[in-house]
């Protein structure tokens, strides 16, 4: 059987992701064995663009220009898979995206300028997804067993359970319940081992929201101690401001105010 | 029954001795402000019997959360994976919810077709129990696990000088045997202390649950508009379900490796609250609603399994409650469906 023809894409990002493959020394070997890379500009100086069996885009929609490429990988490419929080979700540089364009772009940019930015979306908000790594950056165990399930001819399994989950099996704290800490798991899809409250930090939400995300119960847990509506929304929103999910905050602050009014 | 009385002054030099018979696991704390926890023990000074709850159960023990049944390969097909199978281990401080909540488990994972896994690990297993004191969660007493008379190796009381050994189990009294210099006979005045404090214990309980006719008034409610308005504080995190000593819902998964040719299949705990659980091929899903998957947990523990195995499937351990971080009480639940409480 053929090789698979593999390409691999950086958007608008910060190209932490296409480094996390980069970073799995040990398996680099096996992984170029096993397939036929035939782009991937961040480690290859003479990319073939041609049609591909999967292509991995990582970063997100930002310029006129991530569309068209995006665009083209799709068309060239069997199956599409996001990579990162910024791919699958928008990532933080969507965090501004109910604000006004054309006021972000005088704020950062001044009288320079800077005519072709796009307010941050994800892949899926242009082009069919068919399936997401998400993660800030994304987790090297999840990306190599992705591959390795393509490999065996398998889409993967999705991770449909929360950073809590992982957070009890290691038996850690739950700085949200017992710190008060404004902590994203509850609401965030597994898959990192609960990285960040294993080291006694808040998860910030980085791989975006799992499926079926309760955010009205975590946004009214968040009011009753203490936070602030602005606050809770800007922290839950960092990674991943999906508006239907900003929109329940909203719905869920306004019944609070009216409980306690 | 057996007894024996364990010296107080003795019972580092006890756990020491265990340590020679197989790998001891004990409650420790996980660092200084951490949750108690069972994990191997290196220095018998940091066994901690006093804790009220370690945050997972034992069944981390017998069915792991993430549990490697076999490999494969093309050139080779299928090999059971054994590794620590045969380890022998001996578990210390086991309170009475969680050797309850153990014969639970047996139940499931003995009974009509025994997993090789479970069972080989539970059979290179010794367990000693230990007495507590509930603390205002604890409702084992509502449902029959506050006391157990078997499912032990040895049960150590604490009385005021050292430990009152019930013996469970001719391995325990091995180990009694073995070390029989810190041990002495049990004399009228221990049964008498026994007595009185398992007396003030049975009293010390201040949370209760009922239980009569639990299983039919659930049945009645099975279409309460509860199930929604506490699904709608639930957060679907399965905390629950990892914290149980009786869920033992799993899911069963490939790792493949980068060769295409092989790889390793292993079971993985699961939760009826997570939303992909009761989804089916072609995508219907059985229970799409929160609510409709507590009330899938709820029922599991206070009517299927009652109905099926003739004994409560919760011990009142209080973990749930405890480590919920939206709040939810289940003997609260309970009260609401039986109409005590209106919420």
């Amino acid at each position: 059987m053929a090789k698979p023809r593999i390409g691999i894409y950086g958007l608008t990002g910060c190209a932490g992701d296409e480094l996390v493959l980069l970073n799995c020394e040990d398996e680099l070997l096996e992984i170029v064995a096993a397939v036929d890379l035939k782009s991937f500009v961040t480690a290859q100086s003479h990319p073939e663009e041609c049609e591909l069996d999967v292509a991995f885009v990582g970063g997100a929609v930002a310029q006129p220009h991530d569309r068209e490429v995006l665009l083209d990988v799709r068309r060239r490419a069997g199956l599409l898979i996001a990579i990162g929080t910024c791919a699958v979700w928008g990532g933080v540089a969507g965090a501004k995206n109910d604000q006004d364009r054309a006021a972000l772009k005088r704020l950062v940019y001044r009288e320079a300028g800077y005519p072709e930015s796009l307010p941050p979306q994800p892949l899926s908000a242009y082009v069919q997804v068919d399936f997401s790594l998400p993660g800030c950056p994304i987790e090297k165990k999840q990306l190599l067993y992705s591959l390795a399930a393509l490999l065996h001819g398998d889409l993967p399994q999705r991770i449909g359970y929360p950073v809590c989950t992982e957070c009890r099996i290691a038996e850690n704290v739950c700085l949200l319940k017992e710190r008060g800490l404004l902590c994203c798991g509850p609401l965030t899809q597994g898959g990192c081992g609960a990285r960040c409250p294993s080291h006694n930090r808040p998860c910030a939400g980085c791989r975006g929201p799992v499926e079926e995300a309760n955010v009205a119960a975590e946004y009214r847990i968040l009011l009753e101690k203490g936070y602030g509506p602005e606050e809770i929304v800007r922290r839950l929103g960092t990674f991943a401001r999906v508006p239907h999910l900003v929109e329940l905050m909203e719905k869920e602050g306004k019944k609070h105010a009216q409980d306690i009014a | 029954m057996q007894t024996a009385f364990l010296f107080r002054e003795k019972l580092g030099q006890f756990l020491a001795g265990l340590r020679r018979v197989g790998t001891l696991l004990a409650p420790q704390r996980r660092g200084k402000e951490g949750h108690h926890a069972f994990s191997e023990v290196e220095d018998p000074q940091e066994v901690v019997l006093d804790y009220t709850r370690t945050l997972l159960p034992l069944k981390k023990y017998f069915l792991p959360p993430q549990d490697l049944l076999f490999r494969f390969s093309v050139a080779e097909g299928y090999q059971m994976a054994a590794e620590g199978l045969a380890e022998k281990r001996i578990v210390f401080g086991v309170h009475s919810c969680d050797l309850r909540a153990l014969q639970n488990l047996d139940l499931v994972f003995l009974g009509g077709y025994p997993d090789p896994y479970y069972a080989a690990r539970r059979e290179n297993t010794l367990l000693i129990g230990v007495s507590c004191t509930p603390d205002e969660l604890c409702f084992c007493a509502s449902v029959g696990a506050d006391s157990v008379t078997e499912g032990y190796d040895l049960f150590l009381t604490e009385l005021e000088d050292g430990y009152f050994v019930e013996i469970g189990s001719s391995a325990g009294n091995d180990l009694v045997q073995e070390q029989k210099e810190l041990f002495r006979e049990v004399t009228d005045e221990d049964v008498a202390a026994f007595k009185r404090r398992f007396k003030a214990r049975h009293q010390s309980f201040r949370r209760h649950l009922e239980t009569s006719g639990l299983p039919r008034i659930m049945s009645l409610e099975h279409a309460s508009s509860i199930w929604a308005s506490r699904g709608e504080e639930c957060l679907g995190c399965g905390g629950c379900s990892m914290v149980c000593p009786t869920c033992y819902c799993f899911s069963v998964a490939e790792v493949p490796n980068l060769d295409g040719q092989s790889g390793v299949r292993y079971r993985q705990w699961d939760s009826c609250l997570f939303k992909d659980y009761s989804v089916v091929a072609g995508g219907h899903n059985f229970r799409p609603q929160r609510g409709e998957r507590l009330r899938q947990r709820i029922f599991h523990k206070h009517k299927d399994f009652p109905e099926r195995y003739g004994r409560s499937g919760c011990v009142g351990c209080g973990r749930c409650i405890a480590f919920c971080p939206a709040g939810l009480d289940v003997t609260e639940i309970i009260r609401q469906l039986r109409g005590e409480i209106i919420a």
